[in-house]
């Protein structure tokens, strides 16, 4: 095959390559995007192919909020559990302060009296005598009852041991001076103690003992510190 | 000579579209429609070169204004809202096809009459 070469021939063919250089250029350059456009999501994608992805997106958005919607019902349900859970808690917890307060369990404080016994030359004051006084204020109403800082609960026990020394709460030396502090309506408490000669003060005194009786706004009393066991007795069901 | 261009004109031109940055998805539908334009063309010129009436002007110039023309009209069909760009391409395209059918027939005669010559022999 001879190669002609004539001018005609020579600007033919160069056109002709020019021609297909830019076909097969911008064919490739259109491979090229049409291959990235693939690649690179939604932007690049065919209206039917978006339409599909769009149904596709729809379908999945609305189970997710189904499940959305179930979860935040089992949510709501365990939130209203809780706190019916914490209700309950609330008012176990309320009784059980209740129950350790009465019980002396607790650290108190509230209007009261303070009382301070001391013994003088002429007489001592004997365990009787302090027995006389916790009842005398219990009757009286107070609700919560110290003797030199040893709380009175419902088992404590007053006595005296060879006429020597007084015992409380069954370990707790104590001696004069006593102070005795109660909680309760002071009023009460003050009239019930000041009784003219049938009431505490004036039996003391009487006896040749020093008694002092002082009304407070703010008598406070700690709790009862020993351990408390039930050994022998049971519930009885 | 020709042959030879047209191969490293093709040459060149796939090293040109890996090398050139690619362009954004929105412009290559036009490229794509101006790709089947000068497919169009490229035909048309191989089948009027069997037909012995090629003429390089009416080539060239069918290669560059059909393709531009295609994407002017696809512009235009984007803006109205119809989907010109299909019209050009099943004009294109068709003509192709013809153009293919010209060349495909040439070829055929060409072969069979070798075979002819061959047989006589």
């Amino acid at each position: 095959m001879t190669i002609k070469r004539d001018k005609e021939t020579i600007i033919l063919s160069v056109i002709v390559g020019i021609i297909s250089l830019l076909l097969v250029g911008s064919m490739f350059i259109q491979f090229r995007a049409v291959d990235k456009s693939e690649e690179s999501n939604l932007e690049g994608l065919r209206e039917d192919e978006l339409k599909t992805q769009i149904a596709t997106y729809k379908s999945r958005y609305e189970e997710t909020m189904e499940q959305y919607e179930t979860n935040r019902n089992t949510i709501s349900e365990y939130i209203s559990t809780i706190a019916e859970n914490k209700e309950a808690t609330d008012l176990l917890d309320k009784e059980l302060n209740e129950s350790s307060m009465l019980l002396g369990l607790t650290d108190v404080e509230g209007e009261g009296v303070i009382i301070t016994l001391r013994d003088t030359e002429e007489a001592i004051y004997s365990a009787d005598d302090l027995l006389m006084l916790v009842n005398e204020l219990k009757y009286a109403g107070a609700e919560a009852i110290s003797i030199n800082d040893n709380r009175i609960i419902n088992l404590t026990d007053i006595i005296s041991i060879n006429n020597s020394f007084i015992v409380i709460n069954s370990d707790a030396r104590i001696s004069s001076p006593f102070t005795v502090k109660a909680i309760g309506d002071k009023a009460y408490l003050m009239s019930t103690l000041n009784l003219k000669n049938s009431g505490f003060v004036d039996l003391m005194r009487i006896n040749n003992l020093e008694v002092e009786v002082e009304a407070s706004d703010n008598v406070q009393i700690n709790k009862y510190s020993k351990p408390m066991n039930a050994e022998i007795m049971k519930e009885v069901q | 000579m020709t042959i030879l261009t047209i191969i490293i004109g093709a040459l060149l031109g796939v090293l040109l579209g890996f090398l050139l940055p690619t362009i954004p998805y929105t412009a290559s539908k036009y490229l794509a429609i101006a790709i089947v334009a000068a497919l169009d063309s490229v035909f048309g010129g191989i089948a009027s070169n069997i037909k012995k009436n090629f003429d390089l002007k009416v080539f060239i110039s069918g290669f560059f204004v059909n393709a531009i023309i295609a994407m002017i009209l696809t512009y235009l069909g984007q803006r109205l809202n119809v989907d010109i760009y299909l019209a050009a391409i099943i004009v294109f395209v068709g003509r192709m096809f013809n153009n293919l059918g010209i060349i495909r027939r040439y070829y055929l005669n060409k072969i069979s009459q070798k075979f002819n010559k061959k047989s006589e022999k």
